[in-house]
């Protein structure tokens, strides 16, 4: 069973997130405090990370790159769910290796459907035709 | 990510079939740079360096400015066309400051860092004996150093101590900056001792922790960041002989915030401080710590550390360009690219056509002054014929409405209400951007 951890500030959105989520058949964990992610995901690793930009105290992108460029951490694969809107912050979080950025009002199904392919292993090393490799032949 | 520079073909020698005619360009100093490189240097600019054609002739003078339709009359008459080879260090024939210059300034910083290590303390000797030495560095800034574009080349230290080489290095740029932009003597030097003497809390500081490869641990960490409220007591306790504090204010700032961010925060902060606060202080320090602030981190991505791997120049400038608005304001980003972007990345720029921008604009209300922001994602389709950051870009789609629009062509030369402040590198994005172009 896939555990999705929510890092969000705000109580609104993070009461949203969990229903959806929930009613989904995943399990989740809340943290409304950004400063507690990394304990957090280090004593019990999650297999995702729905996490916002901004917090009151500490910058959301500077724990995303720091949560992206640590070993332990790196595999994990985060969703970012901005609590506001900022096209800036789009092109900064997937350039810092997110997977997706989607601000608030989040439609359903677009959420779940990036969820669900985050928890899906990455096919990146398959031969196939769209990726140039090799059409199933050793080479 | 690291791009070649378009149209170079730098091939060894030995893979080239040597005709009679040019047995006499030398491998090791020259190389081959074709028409289409030599259009890619900004138009119009003097040139630090001189070109040579295949028979060893100087086709274009140091100091002449470029002209593409001369280059181009040129190369369909068949001639090739070499320029001095260019390492990360830069080699041209002209540089604003000699190797043995350099050489006897990482010296004499060496020297006083490591008395500083020793006594704890500086001297007011040891103070006017480094605004001696920028003085006689600034003593051999020409004129024509000052003009836009002009492609003399900045030779950064490359030996000695880490700390000792970093602070020469800013303290050159902070001084070369300020020269470039015309500011009056004083500031200049004022710029130039602030970027010299920024991290002289770091001679407090353990050095097993500065050199330490790996990541550093809390504490370490800790101390690390004491090193900017360091600096600062070491640089207000230097008096002269009545006694009297001798360093400028700004100085003293600067070693104290250069590592202060405009969104990240960044060191040293008030307990307690909330992102919306730290950003308005952040506004309020002086031009020259903020400026500082990314020299300080331009030298430290282009030079090789114990703990980081040192990147090119351009995708240095492109990684700065990326943090505007986010460490650093996008007119501290702007002016620091716009007056030393093409010194640094030997004339050419770190933008090419085809690449993927974000372009910003500002409308502030008139009544109640508050600054809404569009975001806007354009492609860059021709550059140089306006300058650095304003090439010709199309216009597809925009950010803050999420919707598509149709294309329009912009020159960000006219258009000044929009600036460039994002350049897109992740495949993904990229993939992005294609289709929302279709």
């Amino acid at each position: 069973m896939a555990t999705i951890l929510i890092v969000n500030e705000n109580a609104n959105l993070t009461g949203f997130l969990k229903f959806i989520l929930e009613t989904a058949g995943y399990q989740t964990k809340v943290l409304d405090n950004g400063l507690a992610l990394f304990d957090e995901a280090d004593a019990d690793p999650p297999s995702l990370v729905v996490m916002d930009t901004s917090f009151k105290y500490v910058d959301g992108l500077y724990l995303l790159e720091k949560f992206k460029s640590r070993r332990e951490t790196a595999s994990i694969p985060v969703l970012v769910v901005a609590s506001k809107n900022e096209p800036l912050a789009l092109i900064d979080a997937i350039e810092r290796g997110a997977y997706n950025y989607m601000a608030a009002p989040v439609n359903e199904d677009a959420f779940l459907s990036n969820v669900k392919k985050c928890l899906t292993p990455a096919k990146k090393n398959q031969p196939g035709r769209r990726n140039g490799g090799t059409h199933g032949r050793d080479v | 990510m690291i791009r070649a520079p378009c149209g170079t073909t730098a091939r060894p020698a030995g893979n080239r079939p040597m005709s009679t005619k040019e047995a006499h360009i030398d491998p090791d100093r020259y190389k081959e740079a074709t028409a289409h490189y030599l259009a890619g240097l900004a138009e119009d600019s003097p040139l630090s360096f001189d070109v040579i054609d295949s028979d060893g002739n100087i086709v274009f003078k140091t100091g002449q400015r470029i002209r593409p339709d001369v280059i181009e009359g040129l190369s369909k008459r068949g001639k090739r066309f070499y320029v001095p080879r260019m390492g990360r260090d830069g080699d041209f024939s002209r540089q604003i400051f000699s190797q043995e210059m350099m050489h006897n300034l990482i010296e004499d910083t060496s020297a006083l860092f490591s008395d500083i290590r020793r006594l704890g303390t500086m001297t007011h000797e040891q103070y006017i004996n480094a605004c001696n030495q920028y003085g006689f560095l600034l003593q051999r800034l020409l004129p024509q150093d000052k003009a836009g574009g002009v492609l003399t080349l900045l030779h950064r230290a490359r030996s000695g101590s880490h700390s000792a080489m970093h602070s020469v290095n800013v303290g050159l740029l902070a001084m070369i900056y300020s020269y470039k932009n015309g500011d009056p003597q004083e500031k200049i030097m004022n710029m130039a001792i602030s970027g010299f003497l920024h991290d002289v809390g770091k001679q407090k500081v353990d050095e097993n922790i500065i050199l330490k490869p790996g990541a550093l641990t809390r504490e370490e960490f800790s101390a690390m960041m004491d090193h900017t409220k360091e600096g600062y007591r070491i640089l207000d306790a230097v008096k002269n002989d009545k006694g009297d504090k001798v360093i400028p204010n700004v100085v003293k700032i600067v070693s104290l915030f250069h590592h202060r961010r405009l969104k990240s925060q960044g060191y040293p902060f008030k307990e307690g401080a909330t992102r919306d606060d730290s950003e308005r202080s952040y506004l309020e320090l002086p031009a020259e710590a903020r400026i500082i602030g990314i020299m300080d981190l331009y030298d430290a991505v282009t030079t090789n550390t114990p703990y980081r791997k040192s990147t090119g120049i351009e995708s240095a400038l492109r990684y700065i360009l990326n943090l505007s608005g986010y460490l650093y304001t996008v007119e501290d980003v702007h002016s620091f690219l716009r007056v030393m972007g093409l010194t640094l990345n030997h004339g050419k720029s770190f933008l090419n056509p085809g690449d993927f921008v974000v372009l910003e604009s500002v409308k502030v209300h008139p009544e109640t002054r508050k600054k809404s922001r569009t975001y806007e994602f354009a492609k860059v389709e021709e550059l140089y014929r306006s300058g650095l950051l304003t090439p010709k870009v199309t216009i597809f789609f925009n950010a803050s409405k999420n919707t598509r629009i149709n294309p329009i062509s912009i020159d960000l030369h006219y258009d000044t209400s929009r600036k460039v402040v994002r350049v897109i590198h992740s495949p993904r994005l990229m993939g992005m951007m294609q289709r929302y172009m279709k």
